[in-house]
């Protein structure tokens, strides 16, 4: 009777603390966890960030993203300075302005993004123009409250919610340049590669180049490219991310991105989850692509005769919002 | 009736016979301390009278709490400090005591209160006029800052500004504020700000949605130049859980907040590379977001 009723106190009890301190057992905060234990703070970063977004006052998740922080703006400060040795300096100021959004007050990094700066202005002017464009509208849309996914968030695509961490057994501390940041929709059942469906114009282009992916067969018979992971690149590899909305008014419909190119959202539809989205150059609609599932890459090619690719990131349909990445041709590599 | 002395007197008997000599009383004072009193009392007076006017040199933060609201004061005094800001942070007090209601909706008292502000801000520019001074404020305090800014005289400037969590409008202009900073004016904003989604008039008595939620916007008719260039809003983060805020009203002025995200952008007299001013979009002008609809 005695044990029965200590036993019940102590349900309240922990009942009492969950609610006080709040769950912190979200996908996102799961996934953060197991990268945190895997090493991979940069990653498990992102997804603390994911779940502060759900979660805002959680003090587990707080206490957590204060002890992740400075571990990943080390991760990216590595390997802003691996990237700066290698005379590669957009990409080194792309990371150590990742190292600023993770840790404002860094003692080194504002000085060596001005340096980078002030020794590559040229490069440098477009990348800070593409940064701030793209978080001009992420900032905004990040601070929305009770969206059921933050398409803007610097930090995350919202499908990465699916893309569980794989526990490294390399403990080395070169084991990875980067956090697997990107997409990854994963098939379900494996079929032969299909040829990149074409656009009118892009037929002029040759396809992109990258691994055979088993990819789904739509209902309607077409098929789409899905890029892995590995093809997707990562964050720090887009050139710009947009948002665009047929619905939401925070949004423009068709968004300038770059080189000349504007994206146009034509429609998205539900199921299953796919945009139609059309590509202008010089406000001339050039090609038109369909049925764009998230992680769909398509081909796009500026008005300098630069080739891009255009990923789809996120798809919203009752908004009718999509968020979509520009990045050079292959992941890593800058027009 | 024959008049009691009460002076107290002590009789010494000696070789010369009994003398009566008076004892003195330790219940009244010595004359030469009675002088010394009045004179302390003198100076205090002449001190006070003329307002204590020696501002100590150094750089300060001039801090408008919110309103019906004192409790910020301390923790963003703490951030700074953290920080390693060393000068003064001194609270301007403007509330009229009558409840945080009030102090947002009466804006003429706050209008007087920033003249007060703006006195005090030329004071300390004519005693030190390099010294380097920030101005914050907290909710409806940050029309008490802006108000301030806009009748400081030509030539009068603060070095930046901070507002918090801004319940005056979106839409305010700021052109003529901005004439009055040297280098950038920071907005604190956050859609999950409840207290200002409730806001049905702005503490500047303007329309409009207040500036903390969804940050600062530019006007239609102001021109490029019109110092938007060094206006930033600071709109609430998932990684600002981290430093504290998580996107509550008055949580933004957490002392890590400010130590962390704040205190960087003040102390460095560099613009800090993370700010994105409002009129530095490619679209030419100011960016589609940023312009008032």
């Amino acid at each position: 009777m005695i044990r029965t009723r200590f036993s019940s106190y102590g349900c309240i009890a922990a009942w009492g603390l969950v609610a006080l301190t709040g769950c912190a057992t979200t996908p996102d905060a799961r996934q953060a966890w197991n990268a945190e234990k895997a090493g991979e703070y940069a990653l498990a970063y992102e997804r603390y960030c994911a779940a502060a977004e759900d979660r805002p006052g959680n003090a587990q998740i707080a206490a957590a993203i204060r002890r992740v922080a400075p571990l990943a703006a080390r991760h990216w400060e590595q390997n802003a300075h691996t990237a700066l040795d290698r005379g590669e300096s957009i990409r080194a100021w792309r990371m150590f302005m990742r190292v600023l959004e993770i840790q404002p007050d860094h003692p080194s990094a504002a000085q060596l993004v001005r340096r980078i700066e002030r020794d590559h202005p040229a490069e440098t002017r477009l990348a800070r123009a593409e940064w701030m464009q793209s978080n001009r509208r992420s900032q905004i849309a990040s601070a929305e409250p009770n969206q059921e996914a933050n398409p803007a968030s610097p930090e995350k695509p919202r499908t990465q919610r699916d893309v569980k961490p794989e526990p490294s057994t390399d403990t080395s501390k070169e084991r990875r340049t980067e956090p697997p940041v990107a997409v990854a929709v994963a098939p379900p059942e494996p079929v032969a590669e299909p040829p990149l469906r074409e656009a009118p114009v892009m037929a002029k282009t040759p396809p992109v180049q990258t691994n055979p992916t088993p990819q789904p067969i739509r209902r309607d018979g077409v098929r789409h490219r899905i890029l892995k992971e590995t093809d997707h690149g990562t964050e720090s590899d887009y050139l710009a991310r947009r948002i665009i909305s047929r619905d939401d008014d925070r949004y423009e419909k068709k968004v300038y991105v770059i080189d000349g190119i504007t994206i146009k959202l034509d429609d998205t539809d539900d199921d299953p989850l796919e945009a139609d989205l059309d590509v202008y150059i010089d406000d001339e609609r050039v090609a038109k692509h369909r049925h764009l599932p998230v992680g769909a890459a398509v081909r796009v090619v500026g008005r300098s005769g630069t080739a891009y690719r255009l990923v789809v990131l996120t798809i919203r349909d009752r908004t009718e919002t999509v968020i979509f990445g520009i990045m050079g041709d292959a992941p890593g590599t800058k027009p | 009736m024959m008049a009691v002395s009460h002076r107290r007197v002590r009789t010494v008997r000696d070789g010369q016979g009994i003398r009566v000599t008076p004892v003195r009383d330790h219940r009244t004072p010595h004359p030469a301390s009675v002088t010394r009193v009045a004179g302390a009392c003198a100076l205090l007076s002449l001190l006070l009278g003329s307002g204590c006017s020696t501002i100590e040199e150094g750089p300060r933060v001039i801090f408008c709490d919110g309103a019906g609201w004192s409790g910020s004061h301390r923790p963003v005094s703490a951030g700074l400090r953290a920080a390693g800001f060393r000068g003064r942070v001194e609270s301007f007090a403007w509330s009229t005591l009558l409840g945080p209601g009030a102090d947002h909706y009466l804006v003429a008292r706050k209008k007087s209160k920033g003249e007060e502000l703006a006195a005090r801000i030329v004071e300390i520019r004519k005693a030190h006029p390099d010294a380097s001074l920030h101005l914050m404020g907290l909710s409806a305090g940050t029309a008490v800052v802006v108000f301030a800014l806009e009748q400081l005289p030509d030539g009068v400037r603060v070095d930046n500004v901070v507002l918090f969590s801004a319940s005056l409008s979106e839409r305010h202009d700021l052109a003529t504020a901005m004439q009055h900073v040297r280098g950038r004016l920071y907005a604190t904003c956050s859609m999950r700000d409840r207290i200002l989604s409730g806001v049905g008039v702005t503490a500047d008595g303007l329309s409009g949605r207040p500036a903390g939620l969804g940050g600062l916007r530019i006007p239609d008719r102001m021109r490029s130049d019109d110092g938007y260039a060094r206006v930033v809003n600071l709109h609430w983060r998932p990684a600002y859980a981290g430093f504290g805020w998580t996107g509550t009203h008055t949580g933004v002025a957490d002392k890590r907040f400010v130590q962390h995200v704040i205190a960087p952008r003040l102390l460095d007299p560099l613009p800090h590379p993370l700010d994105r001013p409002l009129a530095s979009s490619r679209t030419g002008r100011y960016g589609t977001l940023a312009r008032t609809p």
